[in-house]
């Protein structure tokens, strides 16, 4: 017999947490951060990581107190079967709206950068469908790939931005703390969407062998994300100052092509930029992507969810395609996402463990 | 089983077919690597179209003469359009192969362009938002005409762009060379609402000049910095960091040449609604020049030759401090800069007015701290 292989160990979650944060945010958030904050960008985006640190805790409680089940199988018990699926499907379908939106601006700024002519269809559906191949293999198939990429992704990723020091002057942090605190407040919601992702760990975390080993590597991939976006907003800031980076659509990409190596093989990094991009984008569309089927085969109540995947990569690719322009994809985004990332990742964990709480239900 | 196995032979070579298009396939050869772009306003008389507005140079490589060969290395052309992104297309009707701009090292443009506003900030924007210009590229104003810096032939270099970006690098020795990137130029024209210090070059037959600089002041220029102003513009902006000074210690013309540059400003005092600002100057480095028979390793004297480039650094800085505020009324030397990071609460009561109080209200002085450590080879 075949060793059932659903199973996430404590790294794998917190490589999937990491993959799964880190997407096509990670290019604007710069300019978030500082059109909302100016020069305290970075710290807006410490508080964002703070509140979601306290959210990854609730999420982990949350599932340490029904092991071995999924917030598709725990939700049921807590508020009963039908509201349960609906919450269930309503996640899904917000999950569908963040694959489409990262698959098209994925694409758009491979349109951008490189393939000028190939058509925006064919661009899309090798994405999906790559994800789609990889699926189809299961969880652990999925943590495997995330815990593989992660080197791969990062270690270049840090590599590139140290060359960056020479264009960067630290002074342009300064003034530190001069922003109303009721302007840095107002800005978090903007910023939630870079964090979104998080709220998958309600899945993930259900796949452990032990949930209640899931704290640390929350914790650690939640810090790991905060001091990365940190760093880059940062490192934006003291590069072109706060005003040019508002202006910048992807303060990162700026960043990065503005570094110059004399005397190296490579005078261009767009090519190594564009790979890290698609690195980033492809992890986090195949972490949603599992949890849509996954949730379906829970509603329908059938055991596998491979069968769902294939038919779902047409609904990603029409709705991708829906936006007329990249200007109304980010309208769409600030539309959308602040609402489902906060219900998600803050309203419905918490609600769901009072009503686990008073209902007395799971395990201690 | 072999019906099937068959089929999925056929299957796996039809898909094939799938992965071996390439719809952005470029070969090398069919491209046309675009060194440099100068871009001008266009001439009445040149206009085909009332439309018109840019005229745009373009110098390329030519790739089998760069190496050897007696033909020249280099070749310039023209196009004229109404918007800088249509003219790069436009070539595209004019020759087989396509442009390619990643490799664009420097970008001029010409004076009359730099006084119009719409169309400054029109070429800004659109070589900013083009994804394949790099906007580390170095900027510079001529004055004339930017196209003609295209008719210069290099003494010694091959190719005109290298030669002239080599210039440029050549800042960290010489102080009165400013490297201003486009990158640099969006930042300053962002963080100073406009105004900007752009290198000037100026092209003779067979070499440009680097001398001077263009005073850009609400995306308009304004004026132009002489050669030795440049240098005490970099001074001010510690921006400086090799480079010479000389002065004269009893009728002796004495060469100074310094390694390292740094200025420090401090808010002294706000007084009578007044802000007095101090600009300290540091710098070290050596003599290099002095009078044959006369002993110059001596500190009493070397301390003389101190304080005499001390009053020379101090006085000079303070000339162009003056120009900026009085000449220019605009604030290019770093003020703005220095109040809003570190005195973040005063300079918000004066930013809505800030140019106004910049030539009223602020007085800056500068001191300066010289040290000189060595005296080369001859005491």
């Amino acid at each position: 017999m075949i060793k059932n292989n659903d199973i996430v160990s404590p790294y794998q979650l917190a490589m999937l947490i990491i993959m799964t944060v880190i997407s096509v945010g990670v290019f604007s958030i710069a300019s978030d951060a500082a059109e909302a904050a100016g020069t305290d960008g970075w710290l807006t985006v410490a508080i964002a990581g703070a509140l979601n640190l306290l959210a990854v805790l609730i999420i982990v409680r949350l599932n340490s107190s029904f092991p071995g089940k999924t917030f598709a199988e725990y939700s049921q018990i807590i508020i009963g079967t039908i509201p349960g699926k609906g919450l269930i499907c309503l996640f899904a379908v917000y999950l569908l709206f963040v694959i489409a939106y990262i698959t098209r601006a994925f694409t758009e700024v491979v349109k951008m950068f490189l393939l000028f002519r190939t058509p925006t269809e064919v661009i899309m559906l090798s994405l999906i469908l790559v994800c789609t191949y990889i699926v189809r293999g299961g969880v652990e198939c999925i943590a495997r790939v995330n815990e593989l990429i992660f080197p791969v992704l990062f270690i270049p990723f840090f590599i590139l931005l140290l060359f960056g020091f020479p264009i960067m002057d630290f002074s342009n942090l300064l003034p530190v703390l001069q922003t109303p605190p009721d302007k840095i407040l107002t800005a978090i919601p903007a910023l939630t969407f870079s964090f979104g992702g998080i709220e998958l760990a309600l899945y993930y975390i259900g796949f452990m062998k032990n949930p209640k080993k899931a704290y640390k590597p929350a914790i650690v991939a939640v810090l790991f994300i905060t001091l990365f976006l940190i760093m880059i907003t940062a490192f934006c800031i003291a590069a072109f100052g706060k005003n040019a980076t508002t202006q910048f659509l992807w303060p990162l990409v700026t960043y990065f092509r503005a570094i110059s190596l004399p005397g190296l093989f490579i005078e261009r990094l767009d090519g190594i930029i564009l790979s890290l991009w698609m690195l980033t984008v492809f992890t986090t569309i195949v972490s949603a992507y599992f949890i849509v089927g996954y949730s379906i085969s829970r509603v329908v109540g059938t055991k596998e969810q491979k069968q769902y995947i294939l038919p779902l990569s047409i609904v990603i690719y029409y709705l991708a395609l829906q936006p007329d322009s990249l200007a109304e994809l980010y309208e769409w985004g600030s539309v959308i996402f602040p609402y489902a990332v906060t219900a998600f990742l803050y309203v419905a964990p918490f609600a769901l463990l009072l009503i686990a709480k008073l209902r007395k239900l799971g395990v201690r | 089983m072999r019906a099937r196995r068959g089929l999925k032979v056929i299957v796996l070579l039809l898909l094939c077919t799938l992965i071996a298009g390439c719809w952005d396939q470029i070969e090398i050869e069919d491209r046309l690597f675009v060194l440099g772009i100068g871009i001008d306003k266009t001439k009445a008389e040149e206009k085909k179209t009332p439309e018109d507005r840019y005229t745009l140079s373009f110098v390329s490589p030519v790739v089998d003469q760069v190496k050897e060969g007696p033909g020249p290395a280099f070749k310039t052309y023209k196009t004229i359009n109404n918007t800088v992104i249509m003219s790069l297309t436009q070539l595209m009707e004019r020759f087989s192969q396509k442009q390619f701009y990643g490799h664009t090292r420097a970008i001029f443009f010409g004076e009359d362009l730099m006084k119009d506003e719409k169309l400054l900030k029109g070429v800004v924007d659109g070589v900013s938002r083009y994804h394949e210009l790099h906007n580390s590229m170095f900027a510079y104003i001529v004055p004339g005409r930017a196209e003609d810096v295209f008719k210069v032939e290099p003494l010694f270099d091959k190719l005109l762009i290298p030669y002239i970006t080599g210039i440029t690098e050549n800042s960290d020795y010489s102080s009165r060379i400013i490297e201003l990137s486009l990158a640099d130029m969006l930042i300053m024209l962002a963080d100073q609402n406009g105004s900007l210090v752009i290198p000037k070059l100026m092209p003779e037959k067979d070499e440009v000049k680097m001398n001077g600089a263009g005073v850009i002041k609400d995306y308009k220029l304004i004026g132009y910095l002489g050669d030795q102003e440049v240098a005490v513009y970099n001074w001010l902006t510690d921006k400086a960091e090799g480079g010479n000074i000389a002065v004269e210690h009893k009728d002796i013309s004495v060469a100074f040449r310094h390694f390292t540059f740094r200025r420090d400003i401090k808010l002294s005092k706000v007084e009578g609604g007044k802000l007095y600002l101090n600009y300290n100057i540091e710098t070290e480095g050596s003599i290099e020049e002095y009078m044959l028979g006369r002993r110059v390793l001596d500190d009493a004297l070397l301390k003389e030759i101190d304080e005499e480039l001390e009053k020379r650094i101090a006085g000079e800085s303070e000339r162009l401090v003056r120009k900026f505020q009085e000449e220019f009324k605009v604030d290019l030397i770093g003020v703005r800069e220095y109040l809003s990071k570190h005195h973040p609460g005063l300079f918000k009561n004066i930013e809505k007015d800030y140019d106004k109080y910049f030539t009223d209200s602020i007085v800056v002085t500068v001191t300066a701290d010289v040290h000189i450590r060595r005296v080369g080879l001859i005491k």
